[in-house]
């Protein structure tokens, strides 16, 4: 592929592509704030941090994050079974109990999130450790779940034998850095959250440097498990989105260090460097996937045709117009609340 | 040589996987349409709170919402993506030709999900600093957000039971606004108002600090939604009159189980109907927090039963006309019967029998029967056949559609049918680890003669059409 994904596919297909990288990096924005909000909460209850003013607005705002990302991952599932029904299917299949334990898991953590909020400061020091503890178990293990999901989905060559040895964890050799590098990356991600929720610039500043430096050091173990074929797929027209992943990591880190040493907060550079960084992951963690395919050109004009099908089928419209009638209301809504809230706050 | 998905199959052990996706569907539905009549609740009681001042509804109303996110937001979101994943594990090919025809409705669906969680989102954190109107609108937006969730979904899943008439595969909205989409609407959606009135009232008993005449109040304001639960035998009889022919007989006498189960879910809503109708609303019984509770689990036993209802009378489709109960279509059970169904079958057997033939059997029961059935355990085929003689046996599962007209046609050969046979045979005597296969040319020929004569057409009912031949993937 000479062009940068998506557009070095057929029409249909770089159509679904593009809306599976788009609302998966919705998805994954969220996604990220609970798994970092529930590091840096377990991080705060060892360190016996009470009346902490990042704990208070991360236990306020994570079942909420929580909500968000769970409805967001809806779109890209459904996306997802567009462009790769083989893979997403046989990987789940193959997953089996192991892959579905993620439900009860998630249901879980989601309760202890509330539970954390009831409790607030009132919690016993145990209790301030424990639950976070087991909060971000349950989240670490989702996150685990689907990075294991998507790297089983694109290793073709293992679904027999597993399947013959009943086997339902998958250990390739890309899964581990692979999460290890997401759930370093959600670390900048609630910083910067709480960054803008809580002005507390020193401390984000010092989480945010953290996830850095274990996204480089991820990125760079999960670059040595790839296969030369799998790491092709980075260069060629993709060399655009793994110089823009570099461009936004580098102006993330300056903005950060903006931060801690000048007290200069720059919400505009710190988001749009964010954006960048997460967009340039969709795009790249896509043109892997395709690279991953079966190259036999029968099979991949069976799924052009697939797509092409989908393209065909009727529902766009109402869904393009939903999505912008939903999107007026919300706005209009949210300048009404918001007014109110300012009204009351001035009362 | 067609290119037929293979995909990997599971094994529930005990547990059919109807049983499987029916558990987690039932609760999911459940909890899902509480939510959705939940919030038209809510609305009547921030509308009486707005505009006749009535600060007990308010009061009770930000006790109910609180419940309502803790239940729908957490257990009915992920028991929604559980549902999806669920549904993969069973019949993934189900599942992606749903997706196929209707992502964007889908998609559409995912929308309202959204705006419904953001506007519950808001009044749960802002609702104590906003106006009752902006709180009425919120509520509005979020009640409509999750019925209309409801409308969207309603449409694909009414498909899958009555995909339309001409249009079929192919054309969204002929497909989308089917048969049963409109009567199974209002009856999902009178359903989703009872749950919630039902659940209200449990709270409203639970609550403290009110008098007891507070909470008769509050009680006869939340039992005004059970109301339209009055209409449900009419809209319950328009649902069933939609139904295909055959559809209809199973609920009428043609299968026990689903006769009995449609006589629960009519016993049930009835009985509530009219304690609604009579004891809360005519004779103003007080409704005790244990009573409301017996009440919302008999809803859930109606539920249950009207969800095994709908998902019972499909047979033998998961798709009607479309895909049958083991997820081959028309055309691959045609293709099938000329070349066989397991030769490409990618998946090795787990625990395989002793010899080649006998493995071929077991691949033909993993592919086509063990949707439905079990080997011993829940609908084991070993207790359904044990008593059939092998000639009994070969006729029967040639003539599968005929045997027992909610199975569909056997897909395979004279050859593949032998192996079934032989399989189910070294089973019936106890698994041995060494097996001589006694089949006979005669044999051979015997299964040959009865799949010609059995055709591979579904049992045919007076209305039923020729099935459509989709190759959805």
């Amino acid at each position: 592929m000479d062009l940068p994904f998506p557009f070095g596919l057929p029409f249909a297909s770089a159509f679904y592509e593009a809306l599976l990288a788009l609302t998966f990096s919705m998805h994954l924005v969220f996604a990220q704030l609970v798994l970092g909000g529930t590091s840096w909460l377990v991080i705060l209850g060892i360190k016996n941090a009470q009346h902490d003013n990042v704990a208070r607005t991360l236990r306020d705002w994570l079942p909420f994050a929580l909500g968000i990302a769970i409805t967001l991952g809806v779109a890209p599932l459904l996306f997802l079974q567009i462009v790769d029904k083989q893979g997403f299917y046989t990987a789940g299949l193959l997953g089996s109990h192991r892959f579905m334990a993620i439900l009860p898991a998630l249901i879980v953590g989601f309760y202890l999130l509330y539970l954390q909020k009831k409790l607030g400061d009132t919690a016993q020091r145990s209790w301030r450790v424990l639950l976070p503890i087991l909060t971000l178990a349950a989240f670490a293990f989702t996150g685990y779940s689907w990075s294991e999901q998507h790297a089983l989905a694109q290793d073709r060559d293992v679904w027999v034998s597993m399947y013959a040895a009943s086997r339902m964890h998958y250990s390739g050799a890309e899964v581990l850095p692979r999460f290890v590098f997401f759930a370093s990356m959600s670390l900048p991600a609630v910083a910067l959250a709480a960054l803008l929720l809580t002005r507390e610039a020193k401390r984000c500043a010092g989480v945010a440097w953290l996830g850095i430096v274990g996204m480089l050091v991820s990125a760079a173990w999960l670059v040595a498990t790839m296969s030369p074929t799998r790491l092709e797929a980075w260069n060629g027209g993709n060399l655009a989105w793994s110089i823009a992943l570099a461009v936004g990591v580098a102006t993330a880190a300056v903005g950060w260090g903006l931060v801690r040493f000048r007290s200069r907060i720059r919400p505009a550079l710190l988001v749009s460097s964010w954006l960048v960084v997460v967009l340039s992951i969709a795009a790249l963690r896509e043109a892997l996937r395709i690279a991953s395919l079966p190259s036999r050109a029968p099979a991949r004009e069976q799924l052009a045709n697939t797509h092409e099908h989908a393209l065909e089928v009727g529902g766009f419209l109402v869904f393009l117009f939903f999505a912008l009638f939903l999107a007026c209301l919300f706005a209009w809504l949210s300048r009404r609340v918001a007014s109110e809230l300012s009204r009351s706050r001035g009362a | 040589m067609q290119d037929f998905p293979y995909y990997p199959v599971l094994d529930f052990g005990p547990a059919m996987k109807g049983m499987v996706i029916g558990g987690i569907g039932v609760f999911h539905v459940f909890v899902a349409q509480f939510a959705i009549g939940g919030g038209w609740l809510l609305c009547l009681l921030q509308w009486r709170a707005w505009k006749r001042g009535d600060a007990l509804a308010r009061r009770f109303l930000d006790s109910y919402f609180r419940v309502l996110v803790l239940i729908s937001f957490v257990v009915g979101a992920l028991t929604g993506v559980g549902m999806w994943l669920t549904s993969i594990q069973v019949s993934a090919r189900t599942i992606g030709m749903m997706v196929d025809e209707f992502h964007w409705i889908w998609a559409t669906e995912w929308l309202f999900f959204l705006a419904e969680v953001i506007a519950g989102y808001t009044f749960y954190r802002y609702a104590g600093r906003l106006t009752d109107g902006t709180r009425f609108l919120l509520l509005l937006v979020y009640s409509l957000a999750a019925w209309g969730s409801l409308f969207w979904i309603n449409g694909i899943l009414s498909w899958q039971l009555t995909p339309g008439g001409e249009p079929g595969l192919g054309s969204v909205w002929g497909g989308f606004f089917n048969p049963s989409f409109w009567p199974s609407l209002v009856y999902r959606s009178f359903v989703s108002l009872t749950l919630g009135g039902l659940a209200a009232l449990a709270v409203v008993q639970a609550m403290k600090g009110i008098t007891r005449e507070e909470r008769s109040h509050l009680a006869r304001t939340c039992s005004l939604v059970l109301v339209p639960m009055t209409l449900m035998p009419l809209v319950g009889i328009w649902y069933v009159s939609v139904l295909p022919e055959d559809s209809r007989a199973w609920i009428t006498g043609g299968s026990a189980l689903m006769t009995m189960a449609f006589g629960i879910a009519v016993a049930a809503s009835s009985l509530l109907g009219l304690y609604v109708v009579f004891g809360v609303l005519w004779k103003k019984l007080h409704v005790s927090f244990a009573t409301a509770t017996l009440l919302l689990g008999l809803a859930f036993g109606a539920s249950g039963a009207g969800e095994l209802v709908r998902e019972g009378v499909r047979k033998p489709y998961t798709i009607r006309d479309l895909l049958y109960s083991n997820s081959l279509t028309q055309d691959d059970v045609e293709h099938f019967r000329e070349h066989g169904s397991v030769q490409g079958d990618p998946w090795p057997l787990r625990d395989p029998a002793p010899t080649a033939s006998l493995q071929t059997g077991q691949r033909v029961f993993r592919l086509q029967c063990s949707v439905c059935h079990t080997l011993n355990g829940a609908n084991g085929v070993d207790h359904l056949v044990e008593t059939w003689r092998p000639d009994q046996m070969r006729m029967n599962l040639a003539s599968l559609q005929h045997t027992k007209s909610f199975m569909p046609p056997f897909a395979g050969t004279a050859t593949e049918l032998e192996a079934l046979v032989q399989f189910l045979l070294w089973r019936r005597r106890g698994e041995p680890g060494e097996w001589t296969d006694t089949t006979t040319h005669e044999d051979l020929d015997k299964n040959h003669r009865w799949l010609v004569e059995a055709t591979t057409a579904p049992q045919s009912h007076s209305d039923r059409s020729t099935p459509k031949h989709g190759g959805g993937r």
